[in-house]
Formats: C-alpha cells, structure tokens, sequence
C-alpha cells in the first residue's frame, strides 16, 4: 500500500532539506523483537507464558528526519521508542545508532514522556538545570535559559511545577530535554494530554526547534493529525504482535496546512490502515 | 456554602466543643454535684493552673520535660534519617536490618524501664534513651520507606539524563522522601513527648511527670489535671510548630 501512496504523490516530491538522504542511516534497527512475561492472575506459579509486545521491526531514520510512530493502544509503539531509547534494553535483534548499539539511556539522547514529570520541588529554571551534569553555575543557568526561551517559557523560570498549565509544564519537559543539546530527541506522545489550542501551538514549537537545532527527533502519537502535520515519514503501527504496518511518507510542502487538499487526503490514507472498510466521513470541505 | 467560609467562623468551630466540656464540667461544680475528691471543679483547677504559672513550678517542671523531650527527639532524628537513608539506598541493608527492626520496634518504651533503669540508673540519661526509643523507629521506618519509594517516573527521567549517583541521592531521592521523612518527624515528636512523661512517672524527682505522680500521692486531683492539661497543651503546641516549619519546607507539595 505504501508503494501506492508514493505512486499517487509523485507529482511533485520534495525532499525536506534538512534531511540528510543521501548519508546511511542515522538508526538501524533490525530484527528487532521484544517479549514481555504474560502473567495469568490465577497461575502466578504457572511458568509463565511470554507475550510478544513487538516482532521482527526493520526500520532505518536519517539524521534530520522527523518520524512519527502511530498505532493504536497497544501496539507496542511505546514500548518500540523506550528500546530505541535505551530506557528499555532487554530486547532481540540490533538497534544501532550511529553506529553503536544501543544498550543504556544517553543524555545527547532526549527523552520527552507524555506526563511532564517534572521535580515538584524544583523551580523551572532548575529542573532544567537538573539536566546538566557538568559545567560551572553560570554557564549551566546560560543553557537552561536558552531552552526555557526556546519553548518560551521566559518569565516562568523560578515558578515551581504546580503553579504551571499543563501546557506549560510540558513546555519545561521539553526544555529540559534539550539542555543537553541532543541530536535525536525521543517524544512519547507529548502533547497527548493538551487540549487542540495549546496542541497546535506546541507543534509549531517543537518543529522550529528541530529545524533550528537539526536534530532527529521521533514521535509517538495516537493523532494522526499531528502525525501528518509534523513528519517526514509516519511509521503506521498493527498489533498482536506488534509491527510495522506501513511507512507512509508525507512530501507536503512546510509549512502545513491542515485543511489543504493534499494534507487531507494523506490523513485519510492514514486513517484507512484503521478503519479497514469503513468509509472515512470527510470533515472538511474545501 | 463553602465560599462563605471565613478564619473567624473555622476558629468558634474548632474551639466549641472544648467551650462545650468547659461549660459542663463547671455548671456541674457550681451545683454541687460534682464529688470534688475524685474530680475536682473546673474554678480549683484554673485556679491551680494559674498558681502553677505565676509560683513557676509548673513553667519549670515543663521546661525539664520539654529539654529532655528536645534532646532524646534531636538524637532520634539525626540516627533515624541518616539510618533511614542507608538502610532505604541499599537491598542488602534492608534484608539485613528488616527483621530485627519489626522486632524492636512493636516493644513499647515503658517495657524498656526496668531495664533501662538497670543499665542508666535513674538520671537523665535513661530519661533521655527512653525518649530517643520512642521516636526512633518511627522516623527510621518513614525514612526508609520514602527513600525506597522514589517515583519510578521520575527515577526514569533521571536515567534517561545519566544522572550521577550522587546528584541522584541527594537531588532527587532525598528530596522526593521529604514528605515522608517529615511524616516520620512529626508522629515522633508527639511519641517523644508521651514517652518523657512515662519516663518521669516511674523514675524522676522533676518534670511534668513526677508533678503528676507526686501530685497523685498526696491525693491533689487538681494538680494531676493541670499536668495533663499541661501536657496535651504543649504537645498540641509542638505539632503546630513542627507543622508551621514542614509546611514552610514543603511548600512544593502543597
């Protein structure tokens, strides 16, 4: 199906320019496998059976690349960015970056979780400066004040977690992820829990940063409209066991519009892999 | 209704049921029904608790518990948070000191007297041990669990930032147990003032204790109430204070 998709769009295709296509990929990742304990409530004696959460992934990201990973609840695409992003290492098959497999966290790597999580003892200012492991004071609050206006968030630096919007905090959560300047930053549905307005907004912050700092970010979302609106390429996840589906790749010019023609009709096409033989009802009209 | 609420109305709410006994105890004195050998009337006791204050016997027995309730409370507080951590941070030293510690810690301090008499006679420093018992484990547990116990979100978020171990102690899992370790310092303090009064009532020749019991030997109801009184008062004090200090300190998790 993907092959179509690339065959109806090939009127005009742009590459994105700050994707580096034609260098080997930035991540690799083959065969990758994971299997989690399938524990029956009755039987916890009962060896225990093992539940196959993702099976047999082949995947490669360019450095640049924005990819979006979009499945619907259970399909392992949490489970699939924690692997990519170390937080999860017990897993079959290679996941490489940059050539090096990936065993552990790393703070060049940035991690983005659906709840803020921010320490809510700590102010904004030094939540992000909790990032920071080295460097003298100075030099530490510099870079934490760069990323709190980068998510703009000037103003908010000494206020602590509870006195923020959830928007806000999660503006904080970003901040703090990119402190360390990573080249690939790791978002677990970010925005899932933000209402439209401030879900838009954010978008459009987090895609400037990426075209500002160049780096690889991945995405995981149940929103498919923010799927389309932001990748390069969108990872269209099935589950049971969990795998890819199909890689849709969107060539809409940026920025995007969400009610032009062609970024409607890729949504469908999204929304199809879901909705198998069901008519998708057209929610616009142009 | 609840917008409506104001400092004045939550402040006649709390004290009226204490007007409420007041009132009772005294109309009851005032008619004569009251047998005044086995409860004596609310006048006599005010009036001996205000004797008490303006002779200073009663400031001065205070004063020898609260110093002794301070000391044995400071001890308990620093042992247990920094035996708290240790044990909280380590698998081994929770295996190692569970068992004793579930042990030790349902035996009450007053069981501890003989014994304690024995080893520390009757000066203070077994006063001062039998305080440190009675706070000790509860600040020890309360530390160790809310060390234990980090948020495995935000244990997460520190992972992913390879945060160092040390940075990760005292910035992240001793933070996030202040709330608990304050828990463990507040019940403690109130077990730390109940158990000075044990102490002073078997084994003491000063305090608000051997007022007590001294009192009860020459048969002065009066002055046994205005003890207790005493002591309920400067415990209720204590807990506002420690509160007032927890609250400015946590203000984040307000």
């Amino acid at each position: 199906m993907s092959t179509t998709v690339l065959k109806e769009r090939e009127y005009g295709r742009t590459f994105p320019a700050d994707v580096a296509y034609n260098s080997p990929p930035y991540i690799e990742i083959s065969h990758l496998s994971k299997t989690f304990p399938k524990q029956t409530e009755k039987d916890k004696s009962k060896k225990s059976e093992e539940f196959k959460v993702l099976e047999d992934i082949n995947f490669s990201v360019f450095r640049g690349e924005f990819i979006c990973i979009v499945g619907g609840s259970g399909c392992g695409k949490s489970t699939f960015l924690r692997a990519m992003a170390g937080l999860d290492p017990a897993y079959s098959g290679s996941i490489q970056i940059d050539g090096q497999k990936v065993t552990a966290p790393k703070k060049e790597r940035g991690m983005v979780f659906q709840e803020p999580r921010l320490f809510p003892w700590l102010s904004v200012e030094d939540n992000v400066i909790f990032a920071l492991n080295e460097g003298s004071t100075a030099e530490k609050k510099q870079k934490a004040q760069e990323c709190i206006d980068l998510v703009e968030l000037t103003g908010f630096e000494k206020s602590l977690p509870k006195e923020l919007s959830g928007g806000m905090a999660q503006r904080a959560n970003i901040a703090r992820a990119l402190v360390n300047k990573p080249d690939i930053l790791f978002l677990d549905e970010p925005f899932g829990a933000l209402d439209a307005f401030t879900k838009i907004q954010l978008q459009n912050v987090l895609f400037d940063i990426k075209r500002k700092e160049k780096s690889t970010m991945i995405m995981v979302t149940h929103d498919i409209e923010e799927a389309v609106y932001l990748a390069d390429r969108i990872l269209v996840m099935d589950k049971n066991p969990g795998r890819i589906r199909e890689i849709v790749t969107v060539d809409l010019p940026r920025p995007r519009n969400r009610n032009d023609y062609n970024f409607i009709r890729l949504r469908k096409q999204v929304y199809s892999f879901f909705f198998q033989g069901k008519e998708v009802q057209e929610e616009y009209n142009i | 209704m609840r917008r409506y609420e104001n400092k004045i109305s939550v402040w006649v709410e709390s004290i009226l049921p204490l007007l409420l006994l007041g009132l009772i105890w005294g109309v009851s004195g005032m008619s004569g029904r009251l047998n005044t050998v086995v409860m004596p009337s609310l006048g006599t006791v005010l009036q001996t608790f205000w004797d008490g204050i303006t002779s200073g016997s009663l400031l001065l027995a205070l004063g020898i518990s609260i110093r002794r309730v301070l000391i044995g409370y400071v001890i308990s507080a620093v042992l247990g948070i920094g035996m708290g951590i240790v044990i909280g941070l380590s698998k081994h030293m929770q295996r190692l000191t569970g068992l004793l510690i579930q042990i030790l810690r349902p035996i009450p301090p007053i069981a501890w007297i003989p014994l304690v008499i024995l080893w520390m006679g009757i000066g203070e420093q077994s006063k001062v041990f039998l305080i440190f018992l009675g706070g000790f484990f509860t600040i020890l547990i309360n530390v160790t669990d809310g060390i234990r116990y980090t948020d495995k979100k935000l244990t997460e978020v520190a992972a992913a930032m390879e945060t160092p171990k040390k940075k990760y102690i005292t910035q992240l899992v001793i933070p996030a147990a202040m709330p608990s370790i304050f828990t463990g310092l507040r019940v403690a303090l109130g077990s730390c003032w109940t158990c000075v009064v044990a102490a002073e009532l078997v084994a003491s020749t000063s305090g608000i204790g051997y007022m007590i019991s001294n009192a009860r030997n020459f048969g002065q109801m009066d002055v046994v109430i205005v003890g207790m009184l005493a002591i309920g008062i400067v415990g209720k004090i204590m807990d506002v204070i420690l509160n007032a200090i927890g609250g400015h300190i946590l203000a984040w998790n307000a």
